[in-house]
């Protein structure tokens, strides 16, 4: 037995450790958004004359900005319609196969958006394979609707209602019962009922959903740029896009401009949501009983054939049309027995060497990513738990600020930062699959650490207490006691990152080089140059790997902390 | 094994003095609870002694050995306590038989030991047949039981209980009650109870410390805690008794025989001293109306409970002071009666 120094002890497991991730953190968030703020800042002293004051006052820059107003406006009105009509009937009726909704309707979610944006253009269009299979095809040389501003916004609502249905969900599911009993035996109709207290007690959830669908519409790329670069319809991600693949690295400057006037603008969104869920989080304490579910009776078939109705309208249909796509053996013929074919799938799997490599490309990132981030999560999560409360909010705060940022923000920023040769080891990272890695790693440690961090505040500390008590020391006791008891937390962070970057575009769209292409560049770089055929059976790969790796997080649902899995009550 | 000296032990929160100055010597072996009501600092005593907080002041001794000071202190791991925590804190991914093992992977014993101890441990408290089971599978008597076996597989040299009976139902409670006294007798290990409830830390401690506001303010066995209380606030808080307000006597005194009444009479303006007065010390007499009155106190009864085995009474004496007494039948609310009080307790001011 050894007396050890008090400030030796109280910051177990030891200070270095916690150094090197504090270290690891730093890098990882806050230095990109940094050296992109001083990219878009350096020349300030030349006043009207400096790069952001030019990019401010460029007509493009105020076209792009007053478009991705407009476009995510209106999508988030659609996000929020669908997501509160969703809600509102899982949580507060007793409609039948709420957990088979839930599902259907968080997929849209988890498909990427460049893949939504591609079975939707299958779905209209005059060369609709499946429009022209039941014969409903507009005429050849009609335009494709979906070419428009409101086309984007139907698509990103589409894209974003699950997030505002999850946050409302959040505070609805946190409703008691007995507060509407109450209401009721007070003699309240059923309108006073939801005026008067369903509708306030949801309000911070609303608020807080519909400002993250907002800040999740502004930084999308794959939909505006699938729908809107054809119609020369920019927003401001596409039009960062645009420039930095027309002109290069010699606009980088101007595009850090752009970064930081969309990056303001999602911070200021992503404040107003923290802000209304920090509000809303008192009621979680609240009474525990069992939520209300008011009985439809006979209205409820009819609620039932609308919701699925919705889900066939914007999951089913545009899936459908992907899938005959793909069956296909040109845009415009109609599926038929004789004109059914697999080449697509065909060629996919042995003649275009572009596919197989960006699909082992996309795998690698998005595995070792996932990975890595999975053991970091758990350094994490555990020295957390231990530091002080300021050093936690500090650290989750700035860990968020990657995954809340637009993509485009952060690929300008590892551009900027990588773009020279390291100092120092002179390892040039730009054009190889590293900068790629550096920025999911970025990116994605939110996704990973949320569950972990969830499932670990679960835990009695006095569970690791006992193995302390019991003589175990702390790599022990972590390896005994705590990750056996978040392993299934750890695991579905890990699944989720995968999920989330194996289809994903916005970063990598910027960062890829030949040969480096990921999933999402290659599909949406053939259905750029028209290879939509072969583009649609990628989709519906990539659609068939999301939906059983949900199974999967489905399965496992039971043995993790209550909203780690999405679409799980 | 040695003495345990806790030497003006102090812990500050943000400012907040939580525990304050706590000197104890516990001898070895012996059952000490830590009593008081919630907020008083006994669980962070406790925590401090386990090793999980440190000291802000004070000094922490095992016989010879220095386990914390305010400096530089033992860690949890080498200190060879066990601890009961009051959510048993079975690691739920183990079975019975492994949660009760585990201390022994982190001492050297011989390799043929190991399931011989994991099995003496799960005999001793009867839990030998769920060796196999897994935590969430018992009951919270059983896993009570299994966290008792998981402290005892060490023999450590002090046992420390963080209210382990708070999650148990009045039954369980007594049974678990013997198994704790069982054990302690067995072992011979000082045992450290912390509690709330004063009917536990008088049937199972000998010593009981009493806390409040994290100040000490009575160390002493069950018996002269209940009947010799250091302050009228110990005196209220431990069992069952009035304070009655009487005439000036010397402090921390024991009455009785015919003078106690006389302390009381209503005709005694100079009432400076407070007495404790336990209603099985009061005896009441109903009055009959047509007898001339011949007793000295008289009180009327407000109000009665019945607990079974007698009869509580609440009374007020025409002075306004109230007290309580006990007796083997009903009286009529609002009748006259006349007391005869045999003992009383003077507290110090």
């Amino acid at each position: 037995m050894t007396m050890q120094p008090i400030s030796n002890i109280s910051s177990q497991p030891s200070r270095w450790l916690l150094s090197i991730l504090l270290l690891v953190i730093l890098l990882l968030t806050l230095i990109p958004s940094l050296r992109l703020l001083i990219e878009a800042l350096k020349d300030w002293h030349l006043l009207g004359d400096s790069t952001f004051a030019q990019v401010l006052q460029e007509p493009s820059t105020w076209r792009a900005f007053s478009r991705s107003l407009y476009t995510s406006g209106l999508g988030t009105l659609i996000a929020v319609c669908l997501g509160s009509l969703f809600a509102f009937s899982v949580t507060l009726t007793n409609i039948r196969a709420k957990t088979a909704l839930v599902f259907c309707f968080m997929l849209p979610m988890m498909i990427p958006p460049q893949v939504t944006a591609l079975s939707w253009l299958q779905l209209m269009g005059p060369g609709s394979p499946l429009l022209n299979t039941l014969g409903l095809a507009p005429a050849l040389g009609s335009p494709q609707p979906l070419y428009s501003a409101e086309g984007i916004a139907m698509l990103l609502g589409i894209q974003h209602a699950p997030l505002v249905f999850l946050a409302l969900r959040t505070s609805l599911i946190h409703l008691p019962g007995d507060l509407i009993e109450a209401a009721r035996l007070s003699g309240a109709r059923q309108h006073h009922i939801w005026l008067d207290i369903i509708l306030p007690l949801t309000r911070n959830g609303l608020i807080a959903g519909t400002s993250i669908a907002f800040v999740s519409a502004l930084g999308n790329f794959g939909i505006p740029a699938m729908l809107g670069i054809p119609a020369s319809y920019y927003v401001l991600p596409t039009l960062i896009y645009q420039k930095m693949s027309g002109f290069g690295p010699s606009v980088l400057p101007e595009m850090a401009s752009l970064s930081v006037l969309i990056g303001v603008l999602a911070l200021i969104g992503i404040q107003i949501q923290q802000y209304a869920a920090q509000k809303g989080r008192f009621r979680l304490l609240g009474n525990s009983s069992k939520a209300q579910s008011f009985d439809l009776k006979r209205g409820r078939v009819g609620l039932e054939v609308a919701l699925w109705l919705v889900i066939s309208l914007i999951l089913m249909a545009p899936l459908l049309a992907l899938m005959t796509s793909s069956l296909v053996p040109a845009l415009g013929v109609p599926l038929t027995w004789e004109t059914l074919t697999f080449s697509a799938y065909d060629e996919m799997v042995s003649r275009q060497g572009m596919t197989r490599r960006a699909f082992s490309n996309s795998l690698l990132l998005s595995i070792s990513a996932a990975l890595l981030l999975m053991v970091l999560s758990i350094l994490i999560a555990n020295s957390l738990r231990k530091s002080s409360a300021k050093i936690s909010t500090w650290l989750l705060s700035s860990i968020e600020i990657p995954y809340a940022l637009p993509g485009v923000v952060l690929a300008i920023a590892c551009i900027l930062l990588f773009a020279k040769p390291l100092p120092f080891i002179n390892l040039a990272l730009y054009g190889t699959l590293w900068i790629i890695f550096i920025a999911y790693l970025a990116r994605f440690l939110s996704v990973a650490l949320k569950p972990v961090l969830a499932s670990i505040n679960e835990m009695d500390p006095s569970l690791e207490e006992a193995a302390q008590i019991a003589g175990a020391s702390p790599s022990r006791r972590l390896i005994d006691i705590v990750l056996p008891l978040i392993a299934p937390a750890v695991g579905a962070g890990g699944l989720l990152v995968f999920l989330t970057s194996v289809n994903e575009l916005t970063v990598s769209a910027l960062l890829w080089s030949a040969g480096r292409e990921t999933l999402g560049v290659l599909i949406f770089n053939l259905d750029e140059s028209g290879d939509s055929i072969l583009a649609a059976a990628i989709a519906v790969l990539v659609v068939l790997m999301v939906f059983v790796l949900m199974m999967l997080l489905s399965l496992c649902a039971r043995y993790l902390p209550k909203g780690v899995v999405p679409w799980q009550s | 094994m040695a003495e345990l000296i806790l030497n003006q032990v102090s812990k500050v929160f943000e400012q907040n003095p939580v525990v304050d100055q706590i000197s104890l010597n516990i001898p070895q072996g012996s059952f000490v609870a830590l009593l008081g009501p919630s907020g008083c600092g006994k669980t962070t005593t406790l925590r401090m002694l386990a090793g999980f907080e440190t000291l802000s002041g004070g000094e922490l001794r095992l016989g010879h050995q220095t386990l914390a000071t305010a400096k530089a202190q033992i860690s949890p791991e080498d200190r060879n306590m066990g601890m009961v925590f009051q959510s048993y804190a079975l690691w739920p991914h183990m079975t019975v038989a492994e949660n009760v093992g585990y201390p022994l992977k982190h001492r050297r014993i011989p390799s043929g030991m190991y399931q011989k101890k994991v099995n003496d441990a799960l005999e001793t408290v009867e839990m030998m047949p769920y060796a196999q089971r897994y935590p969430q599978d018992l009951s919270g008597g059983q896993r009570q039981r299994v966290a008792l076996a998981r402290c005892l597989v060490t023999d450590p040299d002090v046992v420390l209980l963080d209210e382990p009976l708070a999650n148990l139902d009045r039954h369980l409670r007594a049974s678990m009650e013997e198994s704790f006294r069982a054990f302690h007798q067995r072992t011979g290990a000082t045992m450290i109870y912390v509690t709330h409830d004063q009917a536990e830390a008088m049937s199972l401690a000998n010593q009981i410390a009493v806390m409040e506001k994290g100040r000490l303010v009575q160390w002493s066995s069950p018996e002269a805690l209940y009947h010799q209380p250091k302050t009228q606030w110990v005196a209220e808080f431990i069992g069952q008794g009035s304070i009655l307000m009487g005439q000036k006597v010397p402090e921390n005194q024991t009455l009785t025989g015919e003078g106690v009444n006389a302390l009381f009479h209503p005709t005694n303006e100079r009432a400076q001293s407070a007495f404790l007065v336990r209603p099985q010390h009061v005896q009441i007499e109903l009055i009959n109306a047509s007898l001339p009155q011949s007793a000295t106190l008289t009180a009327r009864v407000i109000s009665q409970v019945y607990r079974g085995e007698r009869y509580e009474i609440h009374l007020e004496m025409p002075n306004q002071q109230r007290l309580q007494a006990f007796h083997p039948v009903a009286v009529p609310i609002g009748a006259t009666v006349s007391l005869n009080l045999t003992q009383a307790w003077s507290l110090a001011a």
